[in-house]
């Protein structure tokens, strides 16, 4: 707006001064801009259609051999309570007696047997502060695999469950082989999770959480109960998206050891709680 | 008037195919170039099915599915001396064979069906010894292998049209048929009559597609003539009207249409611009868009084909390896089908140049455990084992499978094997081959196909199919001691299996671009009618009165096809031992014993 320069002399009659409000610019293409600010605003108030599709994530094949099955083994605290403070390895045992199921009723599937099973549970950090579960693994107790036992000393030896499991692609063992998760990762871009395990008994109603390492191993044996949890109630678990696969770690030692397969598998230890 | 340029005006009968006449208006709008914005003064009504729909249409990412009913009839048996094969049998001799294996008669043959593990979709003998883990076993298993040992599975589109010359035997006149794709679809001439009217009639292997009142334009001519009108359909045999047309014989002399003569034919729906309105004929082929690894296939819950499994128990005392086990011949198992990998269709086009509206669940036999694909014919480098054909090749000829098929050098037909290599391995001093996975980006031919201008439509005129013979050097199924056939009997299954995403409208529409707006690239332009002619492309869930169109899941920004797909593994012959089957015996006294 440009103002000019204006004298003003006193007569007797009336002035007038035409002001000039200029406008120099337009409103050509203005009502499209604002149609199109609301379209944006109306994106993000209803969103754009969001991926949750899940992918399946199968176990990467290990290195050096063909093997694809992941083998987790479930040891459980089979001494009196008193003699932790001695525990030794071998206190923990690959068998369902000292949880309270005899073999008998692992024979015959009875059913608090049946309703037990181990919870792998998959976060997004070691920190049980901050941490989030974000999907979990049920592995049921008569899924396990079997070993030969005898119930009677007039019936030739059976088969028992005992909590160990060899899962693979094929096979009767599928269940929990796979692990779902998202597909996308623009909605949550997670590469690694921690994974812990707990048995819930069926028989007692109580759970168990589990240890990567048992509390009368050396590293543990000088501090059963105050050793850092975020580095022994976990595995790592890495996800690769370009090829949908996982590979579990153990990273206690300070680097990532691949393990899960027949000779190297994925070991799990009641934690005893102090008495 | 601000959009006084881009305002056309179409003739209301112009617009659409049967569309009326009504008057038309021009508001003529007074518009202007600015209006007042008042601050905190917009609203806006949000239409979630609206917002849906345009999520919808907008789309062009599909994730296909499909169940598969898996239909296969373990039809050979033969015999092998390769141990970890004569192991892994469903015997149909095995007590022969124990009693000579006891007796330590030389050799020993073992006699029976191979495995269903062997054709089934995913193996399941991850764990058996000798075979497939411990010592001197066949292969390693990898878990994460088993469902791409037999079979792979892609998905793919039809991209291109070629030519192929192409075979096969006229089953009425047993006249062998020789022609190019490219040159329509072939006959043979058979003079016939029909209520005393004195006809030519045209016997053809494959669907004609013909209408009475239509015409067909022929390769031979008469006077140079090649244009006539088909008179009637059929020759009186039960679905013989698809394979058999007739024109009228209107005292046609000389040897043009003499019984015997050969040649091919064109449709053509308008004597007066045949040209414009002749078929085409050409085979469609596809490029495979995705990678063995993409595929997942998983059992299908609670879902099995209607044939019970056959399985016996084969007890230890007669098996060559002394340990029992249950055999499984056929099984019943059905599948589920996906993929990881997404499908856009943002840059594809078909065959016609036209958007996609079909993609295909391409099925390619592997026999990664050598059972199949043997090595003698042909001597070529790389050495091909699987063949390709169409189902006018199927049917027996004399017994025999048709020289289409046939391995010997002198024989060969060089168009009836696929492009794929096979690839060789060996184990136990022996040799074995299995063919190579496709990978994306790979071509492979499919149907026979016609496509008409003026129809705007493609049909297929015989679905293209791939057959599996055995290895006879690890398999024989010749039992009777015979040289190897050289055109030996096999299963044939069909490669490609279509799965649509979009529909073309059933209607045609026809418009000139000096005065109808939108007229799709993909449109042609017919000089019968002077006008482009296409056919609409109707939207995500929209399903006309004919039942034309399509209708499914659309969620996290993505279409969900789904089909069902019966997929045959189908045998060409028979070899099950008399023994094995109940017949009624004949009356010795009377009819009514």
């Amino acid at each position: 707006m440009s103002v000019n320069k204006f004298k003003i002399v006193k007569t007797s009659t009336d002035k007038y001064i035409d002001i000039p409000v200029e406008i120099k610019w337009d409103f050509y293409g203005r009502d499209d801009s604002i149609d199109k600010i609301q379209e944006d605003i109306i994106e993000k108030v209803i969103g754009k259609p969001k991926d949750f599709e899940l992918a399946r994530f199968q176990n990467k094949k290990y290195p050096n051999n063909n093997e694809t099955s992941v083998n987790y083994n479930f040891y459980f605290y089979s001494a009196d309570l008193n003699f932790m403070n001695t525990a030794i390895p071998s206190y923990w045992e690959a068998n369902y007696n000292s949880e309270g199921f005899s073999d008998k009723d692992i024979y015959y599937t009875t059913k608090p047997f049946q309703k037990s099973f181990f919870k792998l549970d998959f976060y997004d950090t070691k920190d049980g502060k901050t941490q989030k579960n974000y999907f979990t693994v049920i592995l049921y107790a008569n899924q396990s695999l079997d070993e030969l036992k005898s119930i009677s000393t007039y019936l030739p030896d059976v088969n028992i469950s005992v909590p160990r499991f060899k899962l693979d692609f094929v096979g009767q063992q599928k269940e929990g082989y796979f692990f779902y998760w998202l597909k996308s990762r623009e909605f949550l871009n997670i590469d690694t999770f921690y994974m812990s395990a707990k048995f819930f008994n069926g028989s007692t109603g109580n759970f168990v959480k589990m240890l990567n390492r048992n509390q009368g191993s050396n590293e543990l044996s000088g501090n059963k109960y105050g050793f850092n949890g975020e580095k022994y109630f976990y595995y790592k678990v890495k996800l690769d998206y370009s090829d949908y696969t996982y590979q579990i770690f153990d990273y206690v030692n300070g680097s990532d050891i691949r393990v899960g397969y027949e000779s190297k598998p994925i070991n799990w230890y009641e934690y005893v709680n102090p008495s | 008037m601000g959009n006084e340029n881009n305002t056309k005006i179409v003739l209301s009968t112009l617009r659409y195919k049967s569309s009326p006449i009504v008057d038309n208006m021009v508001d003529v709008g007074l518009s202007q170039t600015s209006k007042e914005s008042v601050e905190f003064d917009r609203s806006n009504t949000i239409d979630l099915a609206q917002v849906f729909e345009n999520e919808r249409q907008a789309s062009s990412t599909f994730r296909p599915v499909t169940k598969i009913t898996y239909l296969f009839k373990n039809t050979y048996y033969g015999q092998t001396d390769y141990k970890p094969f004569t192991e892994n049998l469903y015997y149909v001799n095995a007590l022969t064979s124990s009693r000579q294996s006891c007796s330590n008669s030389n050799p020993v043959y073992w006699s029976g069906y191979p495995l269903y593990n062997e054709f089934d979709l995913m193996r399941t003998d991850n764990n058996v010894v000798g075979y497939t883990t411990g010592s001197n076993n066949h292969i390693n298993f990898i878990g994460t292998s088993a469902s791409s040992y037999n079979w792979n599975f892609f998905i793919s589109y039809p991209y291109d049209n070629i030519n192929k010359t192409l075979k096969a035997v006229e089953p009425k006149t047993n006249t062998t048929l020789n022609w190019t794709a490219f040159d329509g679809i072939p006959f043979i001439i058979n003079a016939s009559t029909s209520n005393g009217q004195s006809l030519i009639t045209f016997r053809s292997v494959c669907r004609h597609g013909l209408s009475v009142g239509e015409f067909v334009y022929l390769s031979i001519n008469y006077n140079g003539q090649s244009l006539f009108q088909v008179y009637d359909l059929g020759d009186g045999d039960y679905g013989s009207d698809e394979y058999v047309f007739s024109i009228s014989n209107l005292g046609y002399t000389g040897s043009t249409f003499y019984d015997g003569t050969n040649g091919t034919f064109k449709r053509v729906i308008d004597e007066n611009n045949y040209q414009d309105t002749m078929s085409e004929y050409y085979i469609r082929r596809h490029k495979i868009i995705t990678n063995p690894q993409d595929a997942m296939l998983v059992n299908a819950g609670f879902e099995l084909n209607p044939f019970k499994v056959i399985k016996q128990y084969e007890p230890s005392g007669l098996t060559p390896n002394k340990v029992s086990r249950i055999s499984v011949k056929e099984g019943s198992q059905s599948y589920t089908l996906s993929f990881s990998k997404d499908i856009s269709i943002d840059d594809l086009v078909d065959n016609q140049n036209r958007p996609i509206t079909q993609l295909f669940f391409t099925f390619q036999w592997i026999g990664r455990f050598g059972w199949t694909s043997s090595p003698t014919y042909p001597s070529v480098n790389p050495y091909i084992a699987l063949k390709s054909g169409f189902d006018f090749n199927l049917p027996l000829n004399n017994g025999q499978p048709s020289d289409w098929w046939d391995n010997d050098p002198q024989n060969l037909t060089p168009n009836a094997y696929t492009s794929i290599p096979t690839i060789s391995y060996a184990v136990n001093g022996q040799t074995f081959y299995y063919n190579k996975p496709l990978v994306n980006g790979d071509t492979l031919d499919g149907d026979f196909c016609e496509w008409n201008d003026y129809e705007y439509t493609e049909r297929v005129i015989s679905d293209a199919y791939h057959k599996i013979t055995y290895n006879y050097e690890h398999f024989d199924i010749n039992i009777t001691g015979q040289a190897p056939a050289a055109n030996p009997l096999g299963y044939y299954y069909k490669p490609h299996n279509p799965i649509k995403i979009r529909d073309f409208s059933s209607y045609i529409e026809d418009g000139d671009p000096a005065t109808v707006s939108e007229i799709p690239d993909y449109a042609v332009f017919s000089k019968t009618n002077g006008t482009f002619i296409w056919r609409d492309i109707y939207t995500y869930g929209f399903i006309d009165t004919d039942g034309i169109g399509v209708d499914y899941p659309f969620l996290n920004g993505v279409h969900y096809p789904f089909t069902n797909t019966i997929f045959r593994v189908i045998p060409e012959g028979a070899s099950t031992p008399l023994s094995t089957i109940n017949t009624v015996a004949l009356p010795t006294t009377d009819e009514c014993e």
